[in-house]
């Protein structure tokens, strides 16, 4: 595939709504395209918490179930809703989440699936995760992988303590980042009217910089 | 089909609603006239999205509901205006919000300081003065009211001089900052009393600007969303006196220089503001909020705005983090069976028509059912299949930072 520049091939997907109100406001596009990217890595961060922690802000116990139940959900935001995916003609297995301990030395990869899994299954009597608010989503610039495919990475903390009988006994701060597709569609609606639109998810997440909290 | 998605969207809202007060805003958008009507097609646009939605987000917290009168087109017309005003009810605790972007002029003998509506047609007798507007508005007795004239003042002979109108009407539609939601809020629901803004003095024009990356709109609502977006995003509380001056300021001040280099001409927006503090309302539900609930959803069209506004009014309590989770997830599971299964719910980006994002029906709904961080879901359009049910959804979406 001939490599051009992203700021060239949304200007030349922006022209196809040449004449249209977008054309004044190109510019914005790529930054709209990357916000979105951040408030989706923002919800999956919301969805890591509430599925890890056993117990509401009201104290009262939040059962497996329900928990199990935000993992089929947060699956929702991943390209392939996190199972098997082509991408640049490739199959893969599914999307990858990469995990990583103060206690070991090396990184661990699992289908976001089984670790969202594994998450809800943790064995502390208590779990808190909190992310990286949305404004503070450090959104890398967007790079062309495809002809109508665009990845961007999304740059997260996540604090994670667990507790036994109400006493935190491990803790730590992990850097993650979130790979995010933006991909361009061409749909023709009933009257034979063609639209262009976006759609972003969520891709593999790996980890870096983990320190002790 | 379709009627039956609207009396299930109004029981749903009845069901979980917990506060019925509501910010009533009429709009009267000039989008035909052959000089600046694509002017205020811009102006329009930006209104509703960068000022007008982002203050229904941020009074959406505090359980106000958002009933939007929305004219432009063909449907701008004194009787239309007329008809809004005069019909339009309000409760005590409600805020009402007027705005009109078109041609406006005085006549040599009026009284009042503000402009008579044009409100795109040409006879003089059908011009409606502002400010009776304003006067019938805070008649209903809401909490705040509000009323903005972006319109020419400039002294038209063939005018005659109004108080009130004088024909009969023929009987015959993006991320809010913590801090900026809080200001907005006490913007609003800690102040009573009226407003009344007009874009020019007696004698005076009221002009276009082309604003870069914006595009084209016009001085007085460019500077009052901007002026009034920086003073929400303060740290501390704003007030309307600090506000209204500013757009004043920077409204003489732009067109005075601009006037030097090009045909615009001094335009100096006025005044007059009587309100004093109080504390915010309670939200409360009464069985009449249900009543009125009812019939509102009853008498909406399919594909209306009205119908629109009642889908929003049901995300909003899904979205809203006070109701249980769990009560939320069954609110959205009842709205699912009136979409077709293979329902697209595509996510508009805040400033512009165009599809950022989509969903099916599943992640649409675990999606807004589970983010604390949402604002406001506001449907905007959306289509039907030929089974009645909803198979093409338009959203825009309000987060908190």
């Amino acid at each position: 595939m001939k490599k051009i520049s992203v700021k060239l091939a949304i200007a030349a997907i922006l022209m196809l709504f040449a004449g249209s109100q977008l054309s004044a406001q190109s510019i914005n596009l790529e930054e709209t395209m990357k916000l979105r990217a951040a408030q989706k890595a923002a919800l999956f961060g919301e969805y890591l918490k509430d599925i890890a922690r056993k117990h509401d802000d009201a104290g009262k116990s939040v059962p497996l179930q329900e928990r199990l139940y935000y993992c089929t959900k947060a699956l929702n935001l991943f390209i392939g809703k996190g199972s098997s995916y082509y991408e640049n003609g490739v199959e893969r297995a599914g999307v990858m989440m990469e995990t990583t301990s103060v206690n070991r030395a090396t990184k661990s990869r699992r289908l976001i699936k089984n670790y969202l899994n594994g998450l809800a299954n943790l064995r502390y009597s208590e779990v808190k995760i909190e992310t990286t608010d949305v404004a503070n989503i450090k959104v890398s610039d967007l790079q062309q992988i495809g002809e109508d495919t665009f990845v961007c990475t999304c740059s997260i903390y996540q604090t994670f303590v667990g507790y036994r009988d109400g006493r935190p006994i491990y803790k730590d701060i992990t850097k993650k980042n979130i790979k995010c597709y933006i991909i361009h569609e061409e749909i023709v609606k009933d009257g034979g009217e063609r639209e262009h639109e976006f759609i972003v998810l969520l891709g593999d997440v790996t980890a870096s910089e983990t320190r002790r909290g | 089909m379709k009627r039956n998605i609207l009396l299930l969207l109004l029981a749903c809202v009845a069901m979980f609603a917990q506060a019925r007060n509501t910010i009533h805003w009429i709009t009267f958008v000039d989008t035909t006239d052959p000089n600046v009507g694509q002017i205020d097609v811009n102006t329009e646009k930006l209104l509703y999205s960068k000022w007008i939605q982002v203050i229904n987000s941020a009074l959406a917290e505090k359980g106000y509901k958002a009933d939007i009168h929305r004219y432009n087109g063909s449907q701008t017309s004194p009787e239309n205006c007329k008809s809004i005003v005069t019909s339009l009810s309000a409760d005590k605790d409600d805020i009402i919000v007027f705005y009109y972007v078109g041609h406006g002029a005085r006549a040599m003998q009026d009284k009042s300081r503000y402009p008579q509506m044009l409100l795109a047609q040409t006879y003089e007798n059908k011009c409606v003065p502002l400010e009776w507007v304003h006067r019938e508005l805070k008649k209903k007795g809401a909490r705040l009211t509000i009323t903005f004239g972006m319109c020419c003042n400039s002294y038209a002979e063939v005018l005659s001089a109004k108080d009130n109108i004088a024909f009969f009407a023929n009987k015959g539609v993006a991320y809010v900052n913590t801090d900026d939601k809080t200001n907005i809020q006490k913007l609003f629901l800690n102040n009573t009393g009226d407003i009344i803004m007009s874009s020019s003095q007696a004698g005076q024009s009221s002009w276009g600007k082309y604003i870069e990356g914006i595009g084209d709109t016009d001085y007085f609502s460019y500077n009052l969303m901007r002026v009034f977006n920086n003073y929400v995003s303060k740290s501390y509380v704003p007030d309307w006196e600090s506000i209204l001056t500013d757009v004043q300021t920077l409204v003489n001040n732009q067109t005075l220089a601009d006037s030097r280099r090009s045909n615009v001409e001094q335009q100096t927006p006025i005044f007059d503001i009587n309100v004093s503090q109080v504390t915010e309302p309670e939200p409360t539900v009464s069985d009449k909020d249900i009543d009125e609930a009812k019939k509102d959803v009853a008498n909406s069209v399919p594909d209306s705005d009205d119908f629109n506004q009642q889908l929003t009014a049901a995300f909003d309590l899904i979205i809203n983090p006070g109701i249980p989770r769990t009560k939320r997830r069954e609110l959205g599971y009842t709205l699912r069976q009136y979409f077709a299964s293979d329902a697209v719910i595509r996510v508009y980006a805040q400033d512009f028509d165009l599809v950022i994002d989509k969903d099916d029906l599943d992640g649409f709904f675990s999606r807004i059912t589970f983010s604390e961080k949402l604002l406001k879901v506001l449907a905007v359009k959306c289509s039907f299949n030929s089974g009645g049910k909803i198979k093409d959804l338009y959203i825009r979406e309000y987060y908190k930072r």
